[in-house]
């Protein structure tokens, strides 16, 4: 039940919202849909719903070509960012509507609902209305309303933008685990990167109506293409640096007045834009090793499981984590930090 | 889909059902009517029973007529109209909307009654005549202790300061009698310079020609300028009101009737005008407590009607003052010289 | 949607052949026509005429229903099936108008054609069942044609409700009230003077501004202006009086003050300005008690300005409370509570949450009183005195003394100039800020009660006029109970008798009351009107807010139409229109229930874009996605979430219908009489007894109604939390 894009632009008037996009959803797969707001996620995932046709393209789901087709006429549901619960109905008509809509008898409609509910934990809760509901409840009937069509594609809007931080991890492994044991196909859209890489076998990121990078989340975090990237996948550090090749597999890259070897086959000498991730810093006492680079804690924080440093250094503040948190560093601190070379990526200007 | 096909077929044949083009078979008449509703229905039955042709009546006032009349000429559906003041006849004849018509009744009638006929090129005919006077409220006057007004000299009086009600020529055909009247028995301008001191002692200019009655049944005013007939009506509903006809003269008007042209059923038509001009007729008005006075010069006419030969009667030229041209003119003098006052 | 092709294209083509063409005489009860569908000419089919009777412009029109025929058949992508159904659904269509107005009563209907074309033997009366289908069936077509091009999101029904929503505006009301209203710019024989219209407008009748300098009247068109301000703002106030005290108080007499509130907008016209008469007229009760206990000379203030904004506020505040009420409950007490956790009190609160969410509402209700007044004709007639207004003056113009259509005309377009003008204010104000308060997600939230001074303030506006309306209105009762209103105020039933006795004869029940006749034709035709009028009112509605189209303003504009005209100039335009072939239909009852349906739409139009701004579009989606087509859609979420604006509707429609009178006057006839022209009548002949009788049962049946509906529709249930009882102030 795969879903393939081929050059979809979609406009409003003068303003184009997705200009020119293609990628390929294969079946059984997670792959979200990431990016800030305003960049064309939320479109893409319409377009694949039905609710916005393109101006331009073709889409196909399952190998048919659906692009004129309404959203009714399409395999998908899709589960809201405000779950639209229809609020005059109880939580086990919310579930059964789309089986009546379907066709289904309501004896047997009632039965796959209440299947779905208990897929979702929910046993029990059918006669509620929706507003009695808490928040995770909600999600869960919104989620259960769209599972028991058995899509060909699920579909998944902010799902969880709306619950607490705890609700929010608890909610994503439900989805993930729930992904599959069901071997579904499922679109998901946010704007948290840490979300997205919990739940996806694969991340399309995508920045003002464009694709910017699409793979695998390790793929994105660890060689993302572009400074873009860098920024929004993960923390990092932009620092100016200076790159020399090595051969064809190795550059150094020059950072104030330390030098670290990278892998990089594609990277172009002179100067350029690094990132370094703060996890690959290493704080030690100043002087520390001779490659290190020298610099001044700012700021520290304490978080729990770790510190959390800026450091001024000569190339620029940097950001820091450090998991030692029995022996803090204070304010004024003279450090040196040592880069491990994973964590440093030359990105295209 | 499905859906959208039942709904659409649904409306389909809602409208259907709906359809059905008014009736022209024979043995039916079209008769629009522009007296008293009672005198229509009253006329309408007794039509049926002399002559078995089936009476379809519409009620509507004179000016919805002509107005109906104007928008129906290309595919007229009326065939008689029945009653109502002349001007608006004598303009439908003008714009030549009506049939001219030749009855064997004509004969029988009053002169003013064929003079109507005549002046239209034989388009319309009338029916019966009502003349202009006063009505007033009896108990509003002996509260104030003023005399019923007998002449129209005694309408300037300051006693009467805003107790007197007219309509708006604009709008009222009565007002408009009124004014020509004026005009005739005065000369056009004194009649203007009697309108100008009049309006200090008006409280409104009514918007329709029995508004000014109305209120004066109801004690919103004390006197009225109306067609007599219409005082007489309120009186017997029970109100405090009485008619007086001016001591200097006054005019009337002419109740006419006319056939459309291109009716239908124009035989038919032409039986119920012949009909409408019997003395037999006639009577049906004073049955519906309407006491205008009859064309036809045998139509007997009850005690309560007010006689034409007790009141002065000026000699009004109906086919002058009935032209449209000459309207329009008075009309918008009126209107710069008296309608445009500051309110009294 | 190939299916739906296919039987539309046959449906057509069968109507082609099996039904009459044109318009018979006696309809299609008798089944007369079934023995003349190929031999007589009245009632030969559209195939029949074309090639027995000499009437070739059928053929092409019966040509483009066969090629949608062939197009539905041959195996066909849905792209190109419907680029085929588009040109030969829509040339069908074109061809079908072309013919219509070409050839009428007298042969060619136009000199050009005439001169270009010769003498035309044949000629043809209006269109019958057979090309009314026909029609329809092309029209079908067009839009499934659309739909498989991909227009609507790729919907059918959507395209099916956009082209049947926007041909019947465009056949009932733009071009009716665009046909008279060209009027201004010909002269009295029809030839076209562009300038005409400056003199007809340039009077000082119309502008005068004497009124400030304190010398005579001001022209009618400061008066409507002002008046309609005063009343739109006046029935706004008033009626979110009502819609706070009903819905966020505990008031102790909701259920009669609903009633109160719904009173004047089932009264009859005229019957409020004869009461305000007969209580504050110069011998009216009220200045008689002043005379007799203080010798307070009675004066005539009611007759002019304040005596027609009275009248036009009681008549028009239940519109703006049936607007108003479904917005009000539609506020998310959610957005209230988050207010109040923000150090907000209930009053800030109100201010600045509770109001400005129903915007949308007030500036609805604001622009429906305001253009219910400049449209007023009943009130300024009975109540204005000198003080004349348009319609008044239109009214006039079409027939006074003047009978002069072009006049009329002119003050027409300038009374649309003005609703237009309040249009535009409207959307201005509201703008496109999303006011949606009922969301798909759970809202438990509780209504917030309305803050002690806003509540004060409210009890002290619409606790009065209450009372003032139930003084009114027993006033009124009274009147159909004594013998001469006003005057003799003897205790009888006679009124009642006369109109209304019922016989019973070994035949069964005789209906010998005068008024049976009328009372009857006009139950049945507003029953058949009200579902018609509620249903495209609110399918516009939807397809307005729901879908982007191009047009969408032009369209909505449409349906202010005929809302804005005085209804005399209505009645005159759908006589101008449909007196002639293509559409003869004068005399039938189909004329005055879609005068009913056209001219009453516009307000559960206006409710029901109201109501659904309020609604999440993501419930619409969610519906989609969850396989639910968009009639099931309308059917299953959407309705059930406007159940007020649904019965705001209804209940308007079936009213409006009972009591219209300026725009029927025209169209009545012998056979189909109506409750409200017999009732004037009476009024005029000054049997107000009679008129009286006859308005109170109509109150009475209006009331059955309403509460009918009510019943049928029911309540819509968010299963947010009831508001308790409030014990203790809190």
């Amino acid at each position: 039940m795969s879903v393939q894009f081929t050059n979809i632009v979609k406009r409003y008037g003068t303003t184009t919202a997705v200009c020119g996009i293609s990628f390929k959803v294969d079946s059984g797969t997670l792959v979200t849909l990431l990016g800030p707001s305003g960049c064309g996620k939320t479109t893409t995932l319409r377009m694949i719903a039905g609710l916005e046709l393109p101006s331009e393209g073709r889409i196909e789901i399952a190998g048919r070509d659906v692009t004129h087709l309404s959203a009714t006429q399409r395999d998908v549901s899709m589960v809201f960012q405000s779950y639209a619960l229809f609020p005059h109905m109880s939580v086990l008509e919310n579930v059964a509507y789309g089986l009546r809509r379907s066709g289904i008898a309501k004896e047997e409609a009632t039965r796959q609902a209440l299947e779905g509910l208990a897929q979702v934990g929910l046993e029990g809760y059918g006669q509620r209305q929706p507003s009695e509901l808490s928040g995770g409840q909600q999600q869960r009937v919104a989620v259960a309303r769209a599972l028991v069509l058995k899509p060909s594609v699920l579909l998944f809007d902010e799902p969880l933008s709306n619950l607490d931080a705890r609700l929010r991890r608890q909610m994503r492994e439900e989805i993930r685990e729930l992904q599959q044991r069901l071997r579904l196909t499922v679109v998901y859209v946010t704007h948290d990167q840490q979300e997205a890489m919990a739940v996806s076998d694969r991340i399309i990121v995508m920045n003002a109506g464009r694709i910017e990078q699409e793979g695998s989340p390790r793929d994105l975090y660890e060689r993302p293409a572009t400074p873009f990237l860098a920024r929004f996948m993960g923390e990092s550090n932009p620092a100016k640096g200076q790159v020399r090749r090595l051969d064809a597999a190795r550059v150094c890259v020059r950072l104030g007045s330390t030098e670290i070897e990278v892998a990089d086959s594609s990277a172009r000498e002179g100067a350029a834009t690094v990132a370094v991730r703060p996890e690959a810093i290493k704080v030690e006492t100043a002087p520390g090793s001779a490659n290190a680079l020298p610099g001044t804690i700012a700021k520290a924080s304490y978080l729990g499981t770790h510190m959390e440093y800026s450091i001024d250094t000569a190339a620029g503040t940097l950001f820091a984590t450090c998991p030692r948190v029995e022996r803090p560093l204070t304010t004024g601190t003279q450090v040196a930090l040592v880069l491990a070379p994973r964590g440093v990526i030359v990105v295209r200007d | 889909m499905i859906s959208t096909n039942r709904w659409l077929a649904g409306v389909a044949l809602a409208a259907l059902t709906l359809f059905a083009v008014p009736a022209a078979a024979q043995g039916v008449v079209n008769v629009y009517c522009s007296v008293q509703v009672e005198w229509c229905t009253l006329a309408a039955a007794e039509f049926q029973k002399a002559s078995g042709i089936k009476v379809s009546m519409t009620q509507k006032g004179s000016g919805e007529t002509i107005a109906q009349l104007k928008a129906e000429a290309q595919n007229p559906k009326g065939d008689v109209w029945f009653g109502g003041t002349g001007d608006p006849h004598l303009q439908a004849a003008e714009e030549n909307l009506t049939e001219a018509y030749k009855s064997p009744k004509l004969a029988e009638l009053h002169p003013w009654a064929v003079k109507q006929n005549t002046d239209s090129g034989g388009k319309t005919v009338g029916i019966y005549a009502g003349a202009l006077g006063y009505g007033y409220n009896t108990e509003l006057l002996a509260k104030k202790g003023v005399k019923a007004p007998a002449c129209w000299a005694d309408l300037l009086k300051p006693e009467f300061k805003g107790e007197i009600q007219i309509a708006n020529p604009n709008s009222s055909g009565t007002a408009y009698v009124a004014i020509a009247t004026l005009v005739q028995f005065m000369g056009e301008d004194k009649a203007f310079d009697y309108l100008k001191k009049l309006h200090a002692n008006i409280n409104a200019y009514a918007r329709s020609g029995t508004g000014p009655i109305k209120a004066v049944a109801r004690g919103e005013t004390g006197v009225s300028i109306s067609f007599i007939h219409d005082g007489v009506t309120e009186a017997l509903a029970g109100f405090p009101v009485k008619v007086s006809t001016p001591c200097e003269g006054t005019g009337y008007e002419i109740g006419s009737m006319s056939i459309v042209k291109g009716a239908r059923n124009m035989a038919n038509a032409k039986k119920f005008y012949d009909w409408a001009l019997t003395p037999e007729a006639q009577q049906l008005g004073a049955k519906a407590k309407q006491f205008q006075v009859p064309s036809n010069k045998t139509t007997p006419v009850p005690p309560e009607a007010p006689k034409f030969s007790e009141i002065k009667l000026i000699d009004y030229d109906q086919a002058k003052y009935g032209k449209s041209a000459e309207r329009k003119r008075l009309i918008s003098r009126w209107d710069n010289e008296v309608g445009s006052l500051p309110k009294p | 949607m190939s299916r739906a092709a296919l039987s539309w294209s046959i449906a057509g083509l069968l109507a082609a052949v099996l039904l009459p063409w044109y318009g018979l005489e006696d309809g299609l009860g008798s089944g007369a026509w079934i023995a003349g569908l190929w031999s007589s000419e009245d009632a030969a089919s559209g195939l029949a005429q074309s090639i027995f009777f000499g009437r070739w412009w059928l053929a092409p029109t019966l040509a483009a229903s066969l090629g949608c025929l062939v197009v539905s058949l041959l195996p066909l992508a849905p792209a190109r099936r419907g680029t085929g159904l588009l040109i030969a659904g829509g040339g069908g269509v074109v061809l079908f108008a072309a013919q219509a107005f070409a050839v009428g009563l007298r042969g060619w209907n136009a000199g050009w054609l005439l001169s270009l074309l010769g003498e035309m033997e044949q000629r043809q009366v209006g269109i019958g069942a057979g090309a009314t289908i026909v029609l329809i069936a092309l029209l079908s077509l067009v839009s499934i044609g659309l739909a498989l091009r991909g227009a609507f999101g790729g919907d059918a029904f959507v395209a099916g409700a956009m082209t049947t929503v926007t041909a019947s505006i465009l056949l009932f009301t733009a071009w009716p009230i665009l046909h008279i209203l060209a009027q201004a710019f010909q002269d009295q024989d029809g030839a076209l003077r562009p300038l005409l219209i400056v003199d007809r407008l340039a009077e000082s009748k119309i502008w005068s501004l004497r009124c400030l300098a304190g010398s005579g009247g001001c022209g009618v068109v400061w008066n409507t202006l002002f008046l309609a301000l005063c009343c739109g703002v006046g029935s706004t106030v008033l009626g979110l009086s009502f819609a706070l005290i009903a819905t966020r108080t505990s008031f102790g007499f909701k259920k009669i003050l609903r009633v109160l509130t719904v009173l004047p907008i089932i009264t009859p016209p005229f019957v409020i300005g004869l009461a305000l008469i007969l209580l504050f007229g110069r011998s009216g009760l009220v200045n008689q008690l002043l005379d007799w206990s203080f010798g307070v000379q009675p004066t005539r203030w009611i007759y002019g300005f304040p005596g027609v904004l009275l009248a036009q506020l009681f008549a028009f505040t239940p519109v703006a409370f049936l607007v108003l009420i479904g917005v009000v409950e539609g506020v998310s007490p959610t957005l209230e509570e988050a207010s109040q956790t923000l150090r907000a009190n209930r009053w800030d609160t109100f201010v600045t949450i509770s109001l400005p969410l129903m915007r949308p509402g007030l500036a609805n209700a604001f622009l429906v009183g305001f253009i219910e007044s400049i449209a007023d004709f009943g009130n300024p007639i009975v109540l204005g005195g000198n003080f004349g207004v348009l319609s008044t003056e239109i009214y006039f113009a079409v027939v006074g003394a003047q009978l002069d259509y072009g006049r009329a005309a002119a003050l027409a377009l300038l009374l649309l100039v003005l609703a237009l003008g309040a249009f535009f204010l409207q959307r201005r104000i509201v703008g496109t800020r999303s006011y949606a308060t009922i969301s798909g997600k759970g809202d438990s939230g509780l209504a917030t009660p309305l803050p002690d001074a806003a509540r004060r303030v409210a009890h002290w506006i619409a606790l009065p006029w209450a009372g003032f309306t139930l003084l009114l209105y027993g006033f009124i009762l009274m009147g159909g109970l004594v013998k001469v209103w006003g005057r003799d105020y003897t205790p009888t039933l006679d009124h009642y008798a006369k109109a209304f006795s019922i016989e019973f004869s070994e035949g069964g029940v005789i209906w010998s009351g005068a008024a049976w006749n009328s009372f009857w034709t006009t139950v049945e035709l507003a029953a058949i009107a009200a579902p018609i009028t509620a249903a495209l009112g609110l399918l516009a509605a939807w397809l307005m807010v729901r879908q982007r189209f191009a047009g969408r303003g032009a369209l909505e504009f449409a349906t202010m139409l005929s809302f804005a005209v005085p209804g005399t100039v209505i009645g005159v335009a759908y006589v101008f229109a449909f007196n002639v072939p293509p559409l003869e239909i004068t005399g039938t009852a189909l004329i005055i229930v879609l005068c009913f349906v056209f001219r009453n739409m516009t307000v559960g139009l206006r409710a029901g874009v109201a109501a659904m701004s309020q609604i999440d579009r993501s419930l619409d989606e969610a519906s989609a996605t969850l396989r639910g087509r968009a009639p099931q859609t309308l059917f299953y979420v959407v309705m059930p979430l406007l159940r007020p604006a649904i019965v705001g509707a209804l209940v308007y429609g079936f009213v409006r219908a009972v009591t219209t009178v300026s725009a029927v006057v025209f169209l009545v006839t012998a056979e189909y009489d109506l409750a409200t022209t017999y009732i004037i009548l009476r009024v005029i002949n000054g049997d107000y007894g009679l008129a009286i009788a006859y308005s109170c049962a109509l109150i009475v049946l209006m009331l059955a109604v309403i509460l009918l509906i009510q019943f049928l529709v029911g309540d819509r249930r968010l299963g947010r939390r009831a508001l308790p009882v409030q014990g203790v102030r809190a």
